[in-house]
């Protein structure tokens, strides 16, 4: 039984010089960190930064290359099974640790009963969790029959049932609706304030760094840059005068520090040849109406939208709001249960043959062939869409410059890193030149510096005239698309622009005030009490307000009279995220007791 | 009161995913009938009614007794009674009948003179193995007719004639049939591959949904897992254990010589070493698939090759028999049969008990040895 507490005369958690290499294959290289209690830690970093890897090593579930590793004081490698009832672990992937067929409330009492919780103490904790959680009204549902966010929550209830003193939680949000992600830092944050709770997660989601107390940024197995998010920030941006750099750019500057300021390249795309819509009116994408059903499952509900030719029009929702099935419809893949979805004004299904030649897609998974080289890969998308030869051999060495993949052109697809492999299928998916561009969620788990070469091409593909529906669940990407239409639970709840959206949510929200204190806690204690809708973010207190100018005065003197010292209190404009759970509410206001 | 509340929740869980997850169920517990049927109906190696047509040239009384003798027995039944030779070829060809039987025309006069008379059998070579049991089965009918005729020539001129004795009492036994010999054996192949199919996936299943995490990162200990993880599979093969002892009783009307409790407590060892022979497959391998085609291949085929099933292990070759005896169900074979056939017990039979109890510590202490609580 979990009696007996971590040793509060070590730190939490010490690395020192940590590696893992698998058959010769670095993952994790010489990283070194510390935790403090009650200290919220994020590990940021794309796909196969080693992440993973060093969460696993700390969980006492993988062995180590070099290096140590300590948990108040135990080393983990010599005996990992003194640490594990401490703890407590969520792996990656939306609640896979889950039992499909057993309840709710039997998930729960299985993990009570793996680690031994006395009875009383079990029940008080599951009611407060399931309450929180809002899961109380589904005890009895199989967890297989739940939504991708609830089956994050109720992962989160059975890592949390012995109230670990240290957590463990692999990329705890990636994919998740906004309305869970919520619950979820809302569940950590009470957990930290509360029972001083030491977290440690991963995320890929370099937005989510201001949710902790300190960061470390993962590349290749190394830690580039670590500390507090603020100070990481508070450099100057190199592109924009005057202002703080993001996160991204403390990132990319980390990695090549010429590159941050550099402009992009210039990309050749295309010489554009007669357009596609003959009479020039219609939208490039029509559609209307759409829904497509799986059975008793609803994957797209009367979907209506439409893209004007040569707009960038991004596609925002969780994993499962139906933006793969949306495309998947779009390029005739799938066919719609109902509704009806014009390319160029012409009838999709009528008019398949004509507009095949001028469609692109980049499927989700990747579509590229891991055996081939580059050039095989190119030759052979060339084939599949009939293009002459000699322009074939004319066009792949645009798109190997393009795709910056000169020089690799023998190297087999399957051993390029990430983000090479999705510039190669965005290569591959515009070889023939196509007028309309789908891609589906073409950056998921990219590097940062990937990405932002990912969207550089995206920029010059629209810049020649192409138009481009793009999905993602990366809230930061929104800032790249000129409209957006936020998908969640197979229905539109908004289309617009980015600014537009945020402006309409803030009219009806308000803006938040970003409290900063040193006595967060307290501060974030006190001022819940007066705002319900308080929340915290890190080190830092949100705080929706209507009235930003008279409610900053109140909180300042709130503060002052319980002598909690104040940084500062930021009036600041709405997140996207933010943006974003304002319009599922807005759509359906009993959606969030039904997620 | 709860003995050990970590395996338990372990053991109870593992009877939850396996009741609600019905294709699995109804797999555990019907297609361990279908095949007790399939093989059972379908292996036997009896051939009987065989359909015979008989070309009497002789017409005597004494070709008149030896037809009667031959198709009288439940073997052979007279299709036709021919006057002419040609009708026989066609009919065999079209697999009218199996046995052509042509007595010759001198067929008493030279036995009379105490002489050897040829009789032709034809015989539908299609399935060799048919025809072999067709000719011994004709050979014994000959073999005793010649006795009789044998001992009625040796009273007439009060001399003894020499006859050659042959040992069919085996093949000829009218009790031995090879239902009686198949199902006992099917109920020792059965219960090998079987439970250890099934609980093939029982780890293994984990480590793909990664669940495997939650046991790795928490203080259970690998016994209790194991433990845990290996009861409810234990209690599907008793389970199956029963249905398919029945089964023998019911439909296959097997007798059953020997006491009962004995065989159910010689089968519960039994299914403790298939069951952990399983569970070790699904801790040794990272994927599904991988776990119960290696267990398949594992426990099929050597228990159908070498426990004894279709040959005696005493009369297979030294690498065979080396393959018997490093084979679980090879001693829970010569057991079933004894206590089936031979009503035989714990007397007679606790050495194989004592090797199939080392088998299943053995297959234990590797589940322990190779779950480690770690990737990779």
């Amino acid at each position: 039984m979990a009696t007996a507490t971590l040793n509060p005369a070590f730190p939490v958690i010490s690395v020192q010089n940590l590696s893992k290499t698998y058959r010769r294959q670095p993952a994790v290289r010489e990283v070194s960190f510390e935790l403090e209690r009650g200290e919220v830690f994020g590990l940021l970093g794309p796909d196969g930064a080693g992440k993973s890897s060093i969460i696993q090593m700390l969980t006492g579930v993988l062995t180590k290359t070099q290096g140590a590793a300590r948990v108040a004081g135990q080393d983990v490698f010599a005996d990992p099974e003194a640490v594990k009832a401490h703890i407590g672990y969520m792996p990656q992937g939306l609640g896979l640790n889950l039992y499909d067929s057993l309840t709710v409330d039997e998930n729960i009492d299985f993990f009570g009963d793996l680690r031994e919780v006395p009875t009383a103490t079990f029940e008080r904790n599951k009611a407060e969790l399931l309450q929180i959680t809002r899961l109380d009204k589904f005890r009895d549902r199989p967890a297989g029959q739940l939504s991708g966010g609830m089956r994050q929550k109720l992962a989160l209830c059975c890592t949390l049932i012995h109230l670990p003193e240290l957590i463990f939680l692999d990329e705890p949000t990636t994919g998740v609706d906004p309305i869970s992600r919520r619950d979820f830092w809302m569940i950590i944050n009470r957990l930290v304030v509360e029972q001083g709770t030491t977290v440690f997660l991963t995320t890929s989601y370099l937005d989510e760094a201001e949710r902790c107390h300190r960061v470390a940024l993962l590349h290749q197995g190394r830690i580039i840059a670590q500390g507090v998010p603020a100070e990481l920030m508070s450099q100057p941006s190199p592109k924009a005068q005057g202002q703080r750099r993001s996160l991204e750019e403390v990132f990319i500057q980390a990695l090549e520090p010429e590159a941050a300021a550099k402009a992009a390249p210039d990309i050749p795309v295309r010489e554009l040849g007669p357009p596609l819509d003959l009479e020039g009116a219609a939208p490039a994408i029509r559609v209307e109406g759409l829904t497509k059903k799986f059975g008793q499952f609803t994957a797209v509900d009367q979907v209506s939208f439409e893209v004007k030719t040569g707009e960038t029009f991004g596609f925002l929702g969780p994993n499962g709001a139906g933006k793969t099935t949306v495309i998947k419809m779009l390029t005739g893949i799938l066919s719609p249960t109902r509704g009806r979805a014009l390319i160029a004004g012409l009838e999709l299904r009528a008019a398949r043959q004509r507009i095949k030649a001028e469609l692109g897609y980049m499927s989700q998974k990747f579509s590229l062939y891991g055996d081939l080289t580059v050039a095989e890969n190119l030759r052979l998308y060339g084939g599949i869409y009939r293009m002459d030869a000699a322009d074939l051999e004319r066009r792949i060495p645009e798109i190997l410059a393009m795709a910056d993949l000169e020089g690799r052109e023998d190297q087999y697809a399957q051993g390029l890193p990430l983000g090479m492999r999705q510039r190669l299928a965005l290569g591959c998916a515009i070889l023939h030149r196509p007028r309309l561009v789908f891609l589906d969620e073409p950056t998921s788990g990219v590097d940062p510096l990937a990405r932002r070469k990912f969207w550089q091409i995206i920029g010059q593909l629209a810049a020649s005239g192409v138009t481009i529906l793009v999905s993602t669940h990366y809230m930061d990407e929104a800032q790249h698309c000129q409209r957006l239409a936020l998908m969640h639970q197979g229905r539109l709840v908004a289309v617009g622009s980015p600014e537009a959206l945020r402006q309409q949510a803030e009219a009806a929200t308000g803006r938040i005030l970003d409290v900063g204190s040193p006595a967060f806690r307290e501060a974030f204690l006190l001022l819940q009490e007066h705002f319900p809708q308080a929340a915290l973010h890190g080190s830092r207190i949100h705080i929706s307000s209507q009235h930003p100018e008279q409610d900053r005065d109140r909180i300042q003197q709130l503060l002052n009279q319980a002598r909690l010292p104040v940084d500062q209190i930021l009036n600041s404009p709405l997140s996207m995220e933010d943006t974003f759970i304002h319009f599922i509410q807005a759509a359906a206001p009993e959606a969030e007791n039904d997620l | 009161m709860t003995f050990n509340r970590r395996l338990q929740s372990v053991f109870l869980k593992e009877i939850k995913e396996i009741y609600r997850d019905k294709i699995y169920l109804a797999m555990a517990l019907v297609v361990p009938l279908i095949l007790m049927i399939l093989f059972g109906l379908g292996l036997t190696l009896d051939v009987k009614n065989i359909p015979t047509a008989v070309l009497d040239q002789n017409r005597s009384p004494q070709s008149r007794e030896y037809v009667a003798r031959v198709t009288r027995s439940r073997y052979f039944t007279l299709e036709n009674y021919l006057t002419d030779v040609s009708p026989i070829d066609q009919k065999l060809t079209e697999g009218k009948i199996r046995l052509g039987l042509i007595i010759p025309p001198n067929f008493d006069r030279t036995l009379a003179l105490g002489q050897a008379s040829e009789v032709q059998a034809l015989i539908d070579g299609a399935f060799p193995d048919r025809a072999a049991t067709i000719r011994s089965y004709l050979e014994a009918i000959n073999l005793d007719f010649n006795q009789e005729l044998a001992s009625r020539w040796g009273m007439a001129t009060g001399q003894t004639v020499p006859y050659i004795e042959v040992e069919t009492r085996a093949w000829f036994n009218s009790d031995l049939e090879s239902k009686n010999f198949i199902v006992p054996g099917l109920l020792v192949t059965n219960l090998f591959f079987f439970p250890a199919l099934l609980a093939s996936i029982a780890v293994v299943r984990e480590k793909e949904s990664g669940s495997i995490f939650n046991i790795y990162c928490s203080p259970i200990r690998r016994w209790e897992y194991v433990t845990g993880k290996l009861l409810p599979y234990w209690g599907i093969g008793l389970i199956n254990y029963v249905m398919i002892y029945l089964l023998s009783d019911f439909l296959f009307d097997v007798p059953f010589r020997g006491s009962f409790l004995f065989l159910t407590l010689a089968a519960t060892i039994y299914l403790g070493t298939s069951t952990s022979l399983g569970l070790l497959m699904s801790i040794l391998f990272k994927t599904q698939v991988a776990a119960m085609l290696i267990t398949t291949v594992a426990t099929m085929i050597p228990a159908f090759i070498y426990s004894g099933f279709f040959i005696a292990v005493n009369s297979m070759g030294p690498e065979a028999q080396f393959m018997a005896y490093i084979l679980p169900a090879t001693y829970f074979m010569e057991l079933v049969r004894g206590v089936y056939l031979k009503g035989l017990g714990l007397q007679v039979y606790w050495p194989n008990l004592l090797v199939l109890l080392l088998f299943a510590a053995g297959f234990l202490s590797l589940c322990l040895y190779k779950l480690q609580k770690r990737v990779g």
